[in-house]
Parts: structure tokens; C-alpha cells; sequence
């Protein structure tokens, strides 16, 4: 089966976000003064062959811990994990 | 004879040079060494020099890991063989495993690029063995991701196992416990964000860098 996996990874609390410091600013800048505060983080989207979804998903943890994220800095997240036609 | 210290190059790393030749004013033989090479049975040190590394891509020294020579470097490195990581190099040592911790986005948001004051923290490291605790030595640092960060038990161990090599005394990025460089429980393997390679001359705003090379040297002899 060809899956296609969307994971997440957000800075884990107390991590230093600039980018998402700097987003904040020019969010109040916009006029939007209910935002309290912008995360920043990265979303990957895998397309992956697979023998069945139990399979795929943890083909695509396993990525996602040794690779797309740093356990001291990092959260992931396996958002979607659909089968997919065009993988 | 003089150690032959090898001087990785990973896509991207842009101080080699400059360690190559700080190197060998203090009388080593430096040899650059591509990230996709293996054979480092030559070489009697390993130095991991500054840069971006895979152009920083997923997170600095992410993917430099999983370079070739990172296996080699491995191998040296638990062999007891002196290896430096400076700046991105350090970032590299931590992805690797070969240190604990992670270096995350300085706290004042900023990229920091200014002359560092440090103090000496223990002689125990292959880049200490020369100096004393105590010591204090200024060098540039240059990153945007120089912010130390570990969870306590590992901090507590570094303490516990003397592992902390350097500390900023003016902490400009936000570190844990002002750490500006350590080594592993060894003290072979060290990982540094300060640039000892951009301070050996006078000319350029002072030579604390030497004394860094000259403990690397001195090691690699061994």
C-alpha cells in the first residue's frame, strides 16, 4: 500500500523561537492584540510504501525520532497518515 | 614528527582553512579531509571545524551526521583520539551523539558575533591539559545557535564528571550554566562554540587560540 505520512515538530516549551518572537511582533503590528503567542515548527510530508497502516506509522515515528526532530529541543508528531493514490 | 591532524569539510563548512593554518603554526601537519572520505588511519587527531555543514538544512549538523567520514570519526573518537568540534562542529558532535545536550537559537534572539571572555573551567580535556582552572582566555564566537541546552541529569553529570571545559563569563546566548564548551566523560572528545582558530595572531585581536591548538597538539602525540 503507498501511504503519504504529514509529520509535525514543534520546539519543545522554553526553547528559543525567534522566528516565532519576530511572527508575534508583526502579528500585534497587524492589529491583532488577542494573539498571545506564535510557535513556530516544521511539518514534513512522507510518501511511503508500506504493508499496512500499522506498518507505515511506525516506519514514519521511527523517522521522525531519529531524524526530523532532536529529542533535547523537539516534540514531533505523526498529524496524518492517510493511503494515498499518488504516493 | 609532528601529528598529522585531519580537518574535515563537509558541504558547506567555511573555517577549515583557517584551522589548517592555525594548525600549523603551532607545528602540526593539518590535511583537509572531504566529508565523503573514510580513511582517517593517519590521522592522530580530528578537528570538526566551524560553517554550515549541509547548508545547517533540518537543524545544524543534522544531516552532517550521516556524512561518510562521521562513522570514521566515531571510531577515533571512542578509540581515545583527540577530536575538536568548533562551533558547527560542535552542533555535529551533539547530532552525532558523541556529546550530550543540544545547542538551540541564542535567547537574545540575535546572531552574536563579538570577542567572548571565558574562564578555564578544568585541564582535564584534551584543549585544557595546558592551562589552568581559573584562566580566563577571549575569543570570538559567531553563531546564531550557540545556546546550550541539556536536561539537569545530564547537566548534573557533566558537573559530577568534570566535563565542562570552558564557561562564558558575560553569558551572551543564554546557556546552561554559562557553558561555552565540553568534552565527553573522557575529555577527548570536546565540543567549543568559541573560534580559537580566528584568534593565533596578535594582528587580529589576540593568540588565546594557540594555547586550544597547542593542548589539541600536544595530545595527539600521544
Amino acid at each position: 500500500m503507498k501511504y503519504e505520512a504529514v509529520v509535525e515538530v514543534l520546539l519543545k516549551d522554553g526553547v528559543s523561537d525567534p522566528e516565532g518572537v519576530a511572527i508575534m511582533d508583526a502579528v500585534i503590528s497587524l492589529g491583532y492584540g488577542s494573539v498571545q503567542r506564535v510557535a513556530t515548527g516544521k511539518l514534513f510530508r512522507l510518501h511511503l510504501q508500506a504493508e499496512d497502516e500499522n506498518a507505515a506509522a511506525d516506519v514514519v515515528s521511527q523517522i521522525a525520532e531519529q531524524l526530523l526532530s532532536n529529542p533535547v529541543l523537539e516534540d514531533f508528531r505523526v498529524r496524518d497518515l492517510l493511503a494515498s493514490a499518488s504516493a | 614528527m609532528a601529528p598529522s591532524i585531519g580537518v574535515v569539510v563537509f558541504p558547506g563548512t567555511n573555517c577549515e582553512h583557517d584551522v589548517v593554518r592555525a594548525l600549523g603554526l603551532l607545528g602540526a601537519k593539518a590535511k583537509l579531509i572531504w566529508h565523503g572520505d573514510t580513511d582517517l588511519e593517519d590521522c592522530s587527531a580530528i578537528v570538526l571545524p566551524g560553517g554550515f555543514a549541509h547548508g545547517d538544512y533540518l537543524r545544524p549538523g543534522a544531516i552532517a551526521r550521516f556524512s561518510n567520514v562521521m562513522s570514521s570519526v566515531v571510531k577515533l573518537a571512542k578509540s581515545g583520539r583527540p577530536v575538536l568540534g568548533i562551533c558547527n562542529g560542535f552542533q555535529v558532535l551533539t547530532e552525532a551523539g558523541l556529546l550530550p545536550g543540544a545547542l538551540q537559537k541564542n535567547s537574545g534572539l540575535r546572531f552574536i558575533c563579538s570577542q567572548s571572555l571565558l574562564s578555564v573551567v578544568t585541564s582535564r580535556s584534551v584543549v585544557t591539559s595546558a592551562m589552568q582552572p581559573g584562566q580566563m582566555i577571549s575569543l570570538p564566537i559567531n553563531h546564531f545557535e550557540g545556546n546550550y541546552t541539556c536536561d539537569e541529569a545530564t547537566h548534573k553529570a557533566l558537573l559530577d564528571n568534570d566535563q565542562v571545559v570552558l564557561r562564558y563569563v558575560d553569558n551572551p546566548n543564554g546557556s546552561v550554566d554559562s557553558i561555552a564548551a565540553i568534552s565527553n566523560e573522557a575529555g577527548n572528545v570536546v565540543g567549543m562554540m568559541p573560534h580559537p582558530e580566528r584568534a593565533v595572531e596578535e594582528l587580529v585581536g589576540g593568540i588565546d587560540g594557540r594555547s586550544i591548538f597547542a593542548g589539541l597538539i600536544e595530545s595527539a602525540y600521544v
